[in-house]
């Protein structure tokens, strides 16, 4: 006992010191970024608004000239903003598209096309961000994707509140969260009922009227008072001026069943009918009030060829943007392929259409092609000026002031003043052609410009590393364990400590202060308490001590070490080296399943090889390596996943196929009778009778449950809850059970109860799977009888993580499958949904997990050498990949491949720590 | 001349100018209809040479010997093929693909294997679990260095298969016959070096 808590002790420092590392670094790297922000918003924010009162002045001395919204005949007074969540460009711009009337109105010139490129990540609500506030979003927005906060930057919305408009929002209730008390009248709909493709749009649709009807009795209103008093006294509020919409449930049928759902082209031609009924009515207000409206019609982002969005692919990237008024008429020739334009542009487009003052953090700049044909040359001008003037205070806060851009933008003020006096067509263009250079330069800028706190950045990895080492040496003593020590000198270990506590002390303290007084104050490392520091440091000696002694004693121990290297091992090592070398790099990230399949594989193959020798030659093992071998091939091939081939084809596509339809209904109640059988059969080894009967029986009401509720047949919120009901018994009855006895053959049966949940969670055709894992971890027991501990302890592990992408999962935020968290859930509730994201996401590696204890009949040495690797494997793992991105933050894909992969890792350390607290727990009894 | 030396430079001139068929017929690789042609052209002297060069080696009992080395290399396209599969290769689509490699595998690993242990897995299992700690003799070196280095080249001439370069060479087999040739070709040049060396120092 002395020696597991002695090993325990050693974990436990190292993993104080890899949190603190790994939460130092996270902090760098994802969340610095908003604090930037958010300061600049608060510096900047009240001078603006002096700024934009201030009146336009002949002279450019003053350096401003607002738009002066009264005597440009361009802008608009009104707008209707209708959003369609992911609505994917070619869905629009296509040959043969639902989207008759929009398409109309593009070819007749009443209206501007444009594919809006979103950035990664590409999920509702830091796309909402991009179009009202117009800045790069941060990372950790997609995060808080289901936890919006209200927002503090500037955006169109603050700008319009700010001149006194009215705004009313229907639709996706993020919005009401993001901007709470800017609307003044409002009904949200919840994006969380993915099930829900009709209701949802019609709860938005059926207020259209009323709004048109509000803006009607306004006019009549007016009209009356004028007749009776002969003239307008006071200005009446109007009922609104921007009317907000936002339809969710073309998003839900692409996570239901993607882009070529047969309900797709019927809620397209919904959307086109709305957007018709909408032009007309704004047609008639037009009219009626002699005023102007404008349509904006976009998306917040598209969708993958499965449906889903969150990652950097073409599918997810290309949104719409379509601006249309009947006052366009566009007669220039239309070109086939839409222009592309950067999401945010639409920002100060709509900004200037509506003669409102750019947010302050907007990097977008205005569509110059647009703008061109619709305004005169003069108030064209203005715009890129009022563009150009916003840019380069963004670029000033920046602390980014580049001479070559001031030039520019100069020289471009100076022919457009010089166009003001003379009038002369040369320095219009001039002015047009600087301006448009100068944009151009500065969105250049913005792509290359990042916010990371490096300081932080090394000093987690600094951490990490302390950690690693102090790992691995553990690691390296649990691998040497049998090897008998020669010698072992005891005499000097407190003289080395101390020697050692005297050398890292100056040093440390040398590093930090020379760190934090010379460039970064601000860096939370810096400005944490000194009782902190002392802590980390204290931990850090801990742990280098340990570390020490340990490396001592392996280092005694291998030179005592008889045994040759063995080629199994090698092929073992190769492997890790080969995984660890695939974090280096954009596609092998991407394509990670391929690296873990490929390894898994190799793994199987050498331990076949294994087996059959060792066997004496035992044919029957050679037919279970076969079948294993295939049976793996078979389940990898029932999810694409990845990036590039993730379209593919594979056995879930087509089992969601019409004809195969009966078929995947059949796999899925072999599967339900399979997971029941084992639920018949395996609880005899319960002494008790009574408790023995409740499960079997718990076990039957579940699939029963499954079934209906899968098969469509009752698939009411109800029937899931009677699930979760039963499968919840389940393990309050396994919990109830005496303590200590047999408690190994009990894993079986959480792991039965567990395969209930699979079912009941997962995507019908993923079904099978789970009986692909039992068939998996049976033959591996078949086999594995007399194996090693490290070889099949290292197996399973593998052949965990590549269920993880068998599922489905992969390194990319799209494939998070969220619709099936909200199985039996009548309302929303975050706690409730993120374990059950974490649920179906981990479901394969927790499969194997728990399998791995039953198979390694774990004792406390046991246990605690599973916890070293464990954690030897995921620090390295860690700091490998902190390492990689923090030398290349800078990279073109930072946010859409490797911030994800970094979510996922820790995602992954978070459930390892999990698992060793559950071995501890189970050393206990 | 020793006649291993004689069978390994046969060998490795063999295994030489089967890799320049496809790499001359490179710019043909887009077309997948010629891949399979070029590794069919290189499979075939691949086999031949093989025949030639595995006789200097062994010239005994040459008949069975024949007979053996043929059994071992039918065997061998099944085994290969399945193991292509398991390693994620299509199953029944692009077949011929596969089979081209399968017999690209079993001709520069299990034919000369058979050939000089007698067509019995078991034996070869022992065999080539032997040769990581002990080399053996001159003509076990022979037989199992060729063939390691060519399971060991196709193993990392997988791993350019999943990058986003584009290639036509990263489609399946064509990196990892490479690799199985270029394997193979060290293969041959590391028997080739050790049995001189082994002679010379037996003269000595």
């Amino acid at each position: 006992m002395k020696l597991i808590s002695n090993d325990l002790i050693k974990i436990s420092v190292n993993l104080c010191i890899f949190f603190i590392g790994l939460w130092i670094f996270f902090e760098g790297m994802f969340l610095s970024q908003s604090n930037a922000s958010s300061s600049l918003f608060q510096s900047e924010v009240t001078q603006d608004v002096e700024a934009n009162s201030t009146h336009f002045t002949s002279s450019f001395q003053s350096n401003f000239i607002p738009l002066d919204t009264n005597r440009s005949n361009s802008t608009f007074d009104r707008m209707v903003f209708v959003l369609v969540d992911a609505f994917r460009s070619d869905f629009l711009f296509k040959e043969k598209n639902e989207m008759k009337f929009i398409s109309s109105l593009l070819n007749e010139g009443k209206a501007f096309g444009f594919v809006a490129e979103a950035v990664a990540p590409t999920v509702t609500l830091p796309r909402i961000k991009a179009l009202t506030c117009g800045g790069i979003p941060n990372f950790m927005d997609l995060l808080f994707n289901f936890n919006s906060e209200a927002l503090k930057e500037d955006n169109w919305i603050f700008s319009l509140r700010k001149k006194g408009k009215r705004i009313h929002f229907f639709g996706d209730d993020t919005w009401i969260k993001l901007y709470p008390g800017q609307f003044d009248r409002f009904e949200g709909v919840s994006s969380f009922f993915v099930a829900d493709t009709v209701e949802v749009d019609n709860n938005v649709t059926r207020h259209i009227k009323g709004e048109f009807d509000l803006w009607n009795s306004f006019v009549e209103k007016k009209e009356r008072r004028v007749e009776e008093e002969g003239k307008e006294k006071e200005e009446l509020q109007h009922p609104w001026d921007a009317l907000i919409l936002h339809y969710l449930g073309l998003d839900h049928i692409g996570h239901l069943e993607g882009p070529n759902s047969p309900l797709m082209p019927g809620k397209q031609r919904e959307i086109d009918g709305i957007l018709r009924d909408l032009f007309q009515k704004i047609g008639e207000l037009d009219e009626k009030t002699k005023g102007k409206t404008l349509l904006v019609f976009c998306s917040d982002h598209g969708m993958n060829e499965l449906g889903n969005h969150g990652g950097s692919s073409l599918g997810e990237t290309s949104a719409v943007l379509v601006l249309a008024s009947p006052h366009f008429n566009d007669k220039s020739k239309r070109s086939s392929s839409p222009l592309k334009v950067a999401q945010v542009d639409a920002v100060p487009t709509i900004c200037s259409l509506l003669g409102i003052s750019i947010p302050i953090q907007s990097l977008g700049r205005i569509i110059p092609s647009f703008f061109e044909s619709i305004f005169g040359e003069e108030d064209y001008l203005k715009i890129l000026w009022n563009n150009s003037q916003q840019q380069s205070r963004v670029l000033k806060s920046r602390g980014k002031d580049n001479l070559s851009l001031n030039r520019l933008f100069n020289e471009a003020q100076r022919s457009h003043e010089k166009y003001l006096n003379q009038r002369e067509s040369k320095d219009y263009r001039d002015a047009i052609k600087n301006y448009n250079r100068f944009m151009e330069e500065i969105q250049d800028e913005w792509t290359q410009s990042s916010s990371q706190d490096s300081f932080a950045l090394w000093f987690g990895i600094i951490l990490l590393f302390i950690s690693t080492i102090g790992f691995l040496s553990l690691l390296c003593t649990k691998l040497l364990e049998e090897t008998p020590i020669k010698s072992l000198s005891h005499e000097n270990v407190i003289k080395k400590d101390l020697l050692l506590l005297f050398m890292i002390t100056p040093f440390t303290f040398m590093i930090w202060n020379g760190f934090c007084n010379q460039t970064e104050q601000n860096s939370p490392v810096c400005s944490s308490s000194l009782g902190f520091k002392s802590f980390i440091f204290l931990l850090v000696f801990a742990s280098l001590v340990i570390a020490r002694r340990d490396i001592e004693v392996v280092l005694a121990k291998s030179r005592s070490w008889k045994g040759s290297i063995r080629w199994d091992s090698l092929i073992v090592c190769t492997c890790i080296f080969l995984y660890f070398a695939g974090l280096l790099g954009s596609s092998t990230i991407e394509e990670e399943h391929q690296t873990f399949y490929f390894i898994t594989t190799t793994l199987l193959l050498v331990q076949s090889w294994k087996d059959f020798r060792g066997k004496s030659k035992d044919l029957s093992s050679l037919l279970y390596s076969i079948s294993l071998l295939f049976i793996s091939k078979v389940m990898r091939s029932w999810n694409q996943t990845g990036n590039k081939w993730l379209g593919g084809p594979d056995i879930h596509k087509w089992l969601l196929k019409e004809e195969n339809q009966f078929f995947c209904g059949v796999l899925f109640i072999f599967s339900s009778l399979f997971v029941l059988s084992l639920g018949l059969v395996s609880p005899n080894s319960i002494q008790s009778s009574l408790k023995r009967k409740t499960f079997k029986m718990l076990s039957f009401l579940a699939s029963f449950g499954i079934v209906l509720y899968k098969m469509g047949l009752f698939p009411h919120v109800e029937t899931a809850q009677f699930v979760y009901f039963c499968i919840f018994t389940m393990i309050l009855v396994l919990l109830s059970l005496p303590k200590g006895e047999n408690w190994i053959s009990r894993i079986e049966l959480y792991l039965i109860t567990f395969s209930q949940l699979f079912l009941l969670l997962h995507k019908v055709p993923n079904a099978f799977l789970i009986v692909g894992f039992w068939v998996q971890t049976f033959l591996i027991s078949l086999l594995n009888q007399k194996n090693e501990f490290w070889r099949s302890i290292l197996t399973l592990r593998w052949m965990g993580y590549s269920s993880f992408f068998i599922l489905g999962n992969s390194n990319g935020i799209s494939t998070i499958d969220i619709s099936g968290a909200y199985t039996g859930l009548s309302s929303y509730n975050e706690f409730v949904v993120g374990s059950l994201v974490a649920i179906i996401g981990l479901s394969g590696p927790l499969f194997f997990f728990l399998y791995g204890i039953q198979m390694n009949n774990n004792s406390q040495g046991n246990a605690i050498k599973s916890i070293s690797m464990i954690f030897g494997f995921r620090s390295v793992v860690i700091l490998i990949f902190s390492l990689f991105i923090a030398t290349h933050r800078h990279h073109l894909f930072i946010w859409s491949v490797f911030s994800p992969k970094y979510i996922y890792e820790i995602a992954f350390t978070l459930f390892d720590v999990i698992q060793s607290l559950f071995l501890l727990l189970l050393i206990k009894r | 001349m020793d006649s291993y030396v004689k069978g390994s430079i046969i060998h490795l001139l063999g295994s030489l100018s089967s890799l320049l068929f496809p790499t001359l017929f490179s710019f043909h690789l887009s077309d997948p209809q010629s891949t399979v042609k070029s590794l069919f052209l290189s499979n075939t002297l691949l086999f031949l040479t093989n025949l030639v060069s595995i006789y200097f080696i062994y010239s005994d009992n040459l008949k069975k010997r024949y007979w053996n080395g043929t059994l071992g290399f039918l065997f061998g396209i099944v085994l290969f093929y399945f193991i292509g599969i398991i390693y994620g290769a299509p199953l029944f689509s692009e077949w011929d693909r596969t089979f081209q490699w399968a017999l690209l595998m079993s001709n520069s690993v299990l034919f000369r294997t058979s050939f000089a242990l007698g067509f019995d897995p078991l034996l070869w299992m022992d065999f080539y679990s032997q040769t990581f700690n002990k080399l053996g003799s001159n003509k076990d070196v022979s037989i199992s260095f060729p063939a390691i280095g060519s399971v060991v080249g196709c193993w990392f001439g997988a791993i350019p298969i999943p990058l986003d370069w584009d290639r036509p060479w990263q489609k399946w087999p064509v990196s990892c016959a490479f690799g199985c040739w270029l394997g193979l070709c060290l293969g041959t040049i590391a028997t080739l070096l050790f049995n001189l060396l082994r002679s010379n120092s037996k003269r000595s």
